[in-house]
């Protein structure tokens, strides 16, 4: 964790860092006593302040009490099946407007559920047609919340 | 993987049939479906309420369901974005608001009102310029001296930068040569709260917004931005009778993406203009405290032209735009 | 008082076709406040159309139902899949959570259910009673005692920071930092990012669902494997008599500070719901147990934000100032319905106001109804096999986080926040002061702005004024109180025989 803590350290002061530079390009306004640049400079001290505390906290810790820190390793079983299921979800995403939610969803929750471990093909199917058909018509009568339509817009 | 596959195509013909189902339509015949209308802002506000019984009434005319879908967000931008890009073909329309006005100057936007096939002006609201019920200042006369005795030292509650009520504050202070402090809230209804409470000195936002508070005698109403007296609060002064020349309010209007054909047009205007007459529609803005100003097509372009103009003068007066 | 007028007026609140509306406003409100994404304002807000061909009082009643659920409706979420149903449910997931997966998913949803409904009825209690006198406060709160107010909302990050101080404050300090990308509310100056979707600020709810429901999701798909079966046992619908007994305090405490946050315009039951949490671990003699599931924990939160609900309509009623977002949209209700909310109605229809005050009872006993059927059913969520349950949660996340705006540039943003809400957890920073920054640092930047315009740059004059001085000693107090707190707390583990 000793490691992690570090990297975490130095990512809060980069972060904090950039946006206190950032306020320096902010337009100047006249006749306020405090304009836009005001409240993002200190929060950006003040998160890098504490970035720093990290560190020196972690700088100093002591490799006893170490415990091991999650990884985010790509070569990592389980990071790999988040990987791809980060990918399902964005491509998914990315089909709202363009294939409509009802097209979309069922393949991007069954290939979720196939990513899972699920081979059960034919409950998986219903499954994620019910799952969409549910949530559709909820939205759709009882709020009166249409899902992006894609292709299917203007027959349903 | 065999079995896989099956599914995989199992999914594909479902979703396919679903796609299937829908005929293809002709422009002749109109409206054959239902119409989507776009709200640029949320469910359970303003423009939302007097939208939605507008909508009911127009569905009368048109013998189809019209559902409103609030598109929100982004100030506004985001719902006027989607009206202009839906579908010209009549069953996508939406309602624009005065922002369509204020946004293009600010960079905001990328288009302005030209990006419309316009259909009727529905109602507009007049600013005013209303102070707390305990202050010294009982009329605009004394609200200008104040202004012009402490210049910069008034605390003027607007609603969001380059919103409405700003661009009305401002207006009164380039046309008379004054100038006041403008404290921003989140709307108009917490700086009229803030005013009630006396945390500031003036609020320049509509008689409906105020209304509540006029009621309770916790603020007064000095003038009104319009060309004739309120129905309702007869005895509010115009700005006109005081001898300044200022008429502005707040708009809102039905608009069609443009390039939609010329006969579903007329369609529409008609439809919407005999849903302006119906009853319970008047009886829902009197409710709304609305003062209804219908506008034809053809008024209508013209006064957004001239209201785009008049704003953009003021804002470049105020500093807001270069 | 003329109880005849009295009698006459409440009488049309329990005809039955009215109690039947205010029964399914509570259940549909209680189905809309447990989905994520989906915040009571939402409900009240999208279901107002429908209420159209009501009368008055039903119409009220069955908005006050959803009202009142949703608030409960929230919990569920927490409880269950770790992602606060509406934003006031947040601090329920500290330890309503942690309760579900020891295997008391039961216990813990009879425990917000009881609370929520305690809290309910107390603040509308309160309301009914004390309306004139609480309603003198809110006109008193103006850009200064806001700034004041979320100063001291603020100063409760570091009780819900979890084992690490000094990462709860870089969370802290990150979400306030975040809150303040997109359109400045006082310039309009478009700060860090120009896109369309920022000009109202970050959008709130895509972040909550980002933050929440999908790095749960996120993390849920990395450590499927490894992931148990949690199991469900359920002893009762309602909490046993020893634990109403341990979180009679912490209900009781957590009702008066909702009804009176609730009664500030603007401060709703998230803000309530975190100070109602922060105080509960004060006072309890085991502050370190809190965050591992304790039934005061999601007492304390769950009574302070459905408390809140009756807090809010004070101002509404009694001056047509709406005390939250919710009210704001029953203002426009009344408005639907011909009625002007406000010091006019108290003269000219006392009858709705005294319908109003019933109906509000009514609604609470509504929702512990729903509640108490419900129960049993929700608590089968948990113990629902995870590879189904997962994708499923995916899908209403983003269908959540498009509700609000239809704009799929909150899913994007979402999807993105979600990464983010991954990975600070996997690191132990908590996320909750992240929300509570975001809730509460546009309230303090724009308001100290607006004070510091009005009074002409004189900080000082803060000092003048006596709500704000209130505000800052409770602020400094409940620094003070929460840094001891954490001595006792990491002295009490270390003693314990190290980490958890």
């Amino acid at each position: 964790m000793k490691k992690a803590n570090i990297v975490c350290a130095i990512l809060g002061m980069a972060v904090s860092l950039a946006a206190f530079i950032i306020t320096f390009g902010f337009k100047q306004f006249q006749n306020v006593p405090i304009g836009p640049e005001f409240f993002p400079r200190y929060l950006a001290a003040g998160l890098f302040i504490c970035s720093a505390a990290l560190l020196a906290q972690a700088l100093r810790a002591g490799p006893q009490a170490d415990k091991p820190a999650p990884t985010v390793c790509p070569r990592d079983k389980g990071i790999q099946r988040l990987l791809a299921g980060l990918g399902i979800i964005t491509v998914y995403s990315l089909c709202w407007e363009s294939l409509g939610f009802i097209i979309a969803s069922p393949f991007a929750l069954f290939a979720l559920m196939f990513l899972l471990g699920l081979r059960r093909y034919a409950l998986m199917a219903v499954f994620s047609l019910g799952t969409m058909a549910v949530i559709f018509g909820a939205f759709r009568f009882f709020l009166g919340i249409d899902m992006p339509l894609g292709i299917l817009y203007g027959i349903l | 993987m065999k079995r896989l596959s099956i599914v995989l195509l199992c999914l594909l013909l479902v979703s396919g049939a679903l796609f299937a189902t829908g005929g293809s339509e002709s422009t002749a015949k109109y409206p054959t479906k239902n119409i989507t209308m776009i709200c640029p802002w949320a469910a359970g506000g303003g423009t939302d309420a007097i939208l939605r019984a507008l909508s009911a009434a127009a569905e009368k005319q048109l013998g189809v369901t019209i559902t409103v879908e609030n598109r929100t967000g982004g100030a506004g931008a985001i719902g006027h974005s989607a009206i202009k890009n839906a579908r010209p073909d009549g069953y996508t329309m939406g309602m624009v608001t005065l922002e369509l006005n204020s946004l293009p100057q600010q960079g905001l936007i990328d288009y302005d009102y030209t990006a419309y096939d316009h259909v009727i002006r529905v109602n507009a609201d007049a600013a005013t310029i209303t102070v707390k019920s305990d202050s010294p200042i009982n009329s605009i006369k004394d609200f200008l001296e104040h202004c012009k005795k402490n210049p910069g030292m008034l605390n003027m509650g607007i609603s969001a930068p380059g919103s409405p009520w700003h661009i009305a504050a401002a207006l009164l202070a380039n046309e008379t040569g004054i100038n006041y402090k403008y404290i921003t809230f989140d709307g108009a209804a917490p700086a009229v709260t803030a005013l009630a409470g006396g945390h500031i000195d003036a609020v320049s936002v509509s008689l409906p917004e105020i209304k509540s508070q006029l009621d309770a005698g916790n603020v007064k109403c000095l003038a009104i931005m319009d060309d004739k007296r309120s129905e309702g609060y007869p005895k509010i002064p115009t700005l006109k009778e005081e001898g300044y020349n200022i008429v502005y309010g707040a708009w809102r209007g039905i608009s069609l993406p443009k390039g939609v054909d010329p006969a579903i047009q007329e369609t529409i205007v008609k439809a919407f203009t005999e849903a302006m007459k119906d009853p319970a529609f008047i009886n829902q803005a009197k409710n709304l405290n609305l003062a209804l100003a219908y506008q034809p097509p053809d008024e209508f372009n013209r006064f957004l032209k001239e209201n785009f103009d008049a704003i953009t003068k003021t804002m470049k007066a105020i500093g807001l735009i270069k | 008082m003329d109880f005849g007028f009295l009698f006459a007026s409440i009488a049309p609140v329990f005809a039955p076709d009215n109690l039947f509306f205010v029964l399914m406003g509570a259940f549909g409100g209680v189905l809309i406040g447990s989905i994520p994404g989906l915040t009571s304002t939402m409900g009240i807000a999208l279901l107002i159309p429908f209420t159209y061909g009501l009368s008055i009082v039903s119409s009220i009643g069955m908005l006050l139902g959803i009202f009142c659920g949703a608030m409960y409706g929230g919990s569920i979420a927490s409880i269950l899949i770790k992602t606060p149903g509406t934003p006031a449910a947040a601090a329920t997931v500290l330890d309503g959570y942690p309760m579900g997966q020891k295997g008391e998913a039961g216990r813990a949803l009879s425990i917000a259910l009881f609370a929520s409904f305690a809290g309910g009825i107390i603040g509308a209690l309160l309301m009914t009673f004390l309306s004139p006198f609480i309603s003198r406060m809110a006109l008193k709160f103006g850009p200064a005692e806001f700034f004041t107010l979320a100063v001291f909302g603020l100063s409760v990050i570091i009780s819900i920071s979890g084992k690490s101080l000094i990462k709860g404050l870089m969370s802290g300090f990150f979400g306030l930092l975040l809150a303040t990308v997109g359109m400045d509310k006082i310039s309009g100056f478009l700060r860090y990012s120009r896109l369309e979707g920022f000009y109202e600020g970050i959008p709130f709810i895509p972040a909550l669902i980002g933050l929440f429901a999908l790095s749960e999701v996120y993390a849920n798909i990395e450590n499927i494997m490894k992931s148990q079966k949690v199991t469900a046992k359920i002893s009762g619908v309602l909490p046993g008599w020893q634990d109403i007994k341990t979180i009679a305090r912490a209900i009781i405490t957590g009702s008066f500070i909702g009804t009176f946050i609730g009664a500030i315009p603007g401060a709703g039951g998230d803000i309530a719901a975190f100070v109602s949490y922060s105080e509960a671990k004060r006072v309890s003699k085991h502050p370190e147990k809190f965050g591992t599931g304790v039934p005061e924990g999601i007492a304390a939160a769950e009574s302070a934000n459905n408390a809140c609900s009756g807090g809010a309509m004070i101002p509404m009623l009694t001056l047509g100032v709406p005390g939250d977002s919710n009210t704001a949209v029953l203002v426009g209700a009344f408005i639907m319905q011909g009625f002007q909310p406000g010091p006019m109605m108290y003269v000219e229809h006392m009858d709705i106001i005294y319908a109003v005050f019933a109906s509000m009872i009514v609604a609470n006993f509504a929702f512990l109804l729903v509640g108490m059927c419900g129960v049993r059913l929700f608590a089968k969520v948990i113990s629902l096999e995870r590879k189904f349950l997962i994708p499923a949660i995916l899908a209403l996340s983003l269908v959540g986080a498009y509700a609000m705006n239809r704009n799929m540039f909150d899913v994007y943003f979402a999807l993105v926040m979600g990464v983010a809400g991954y990975l600070l957890q996997k690191y132990d920073f908590p996320l909750s002061p992240i929300l509570l920054a975001l809730i509460l640092g546009p309230m303090s930047e724009a308001n100290l702005r607006r004070f510091m315009l009005i009074d002409n740059g004189q900080f000082w004059r803060i000092s003048t004024k006596p709500i704000c001085v209130v505000f800052l000693l409770l602020a400094v107090g409940s620094l003070i109180a929460s840094v001891r707190n954490q001595r006792k707390i990491n002295k009490r583990i270390a003693e314990s025989g190290g980490e958890k």
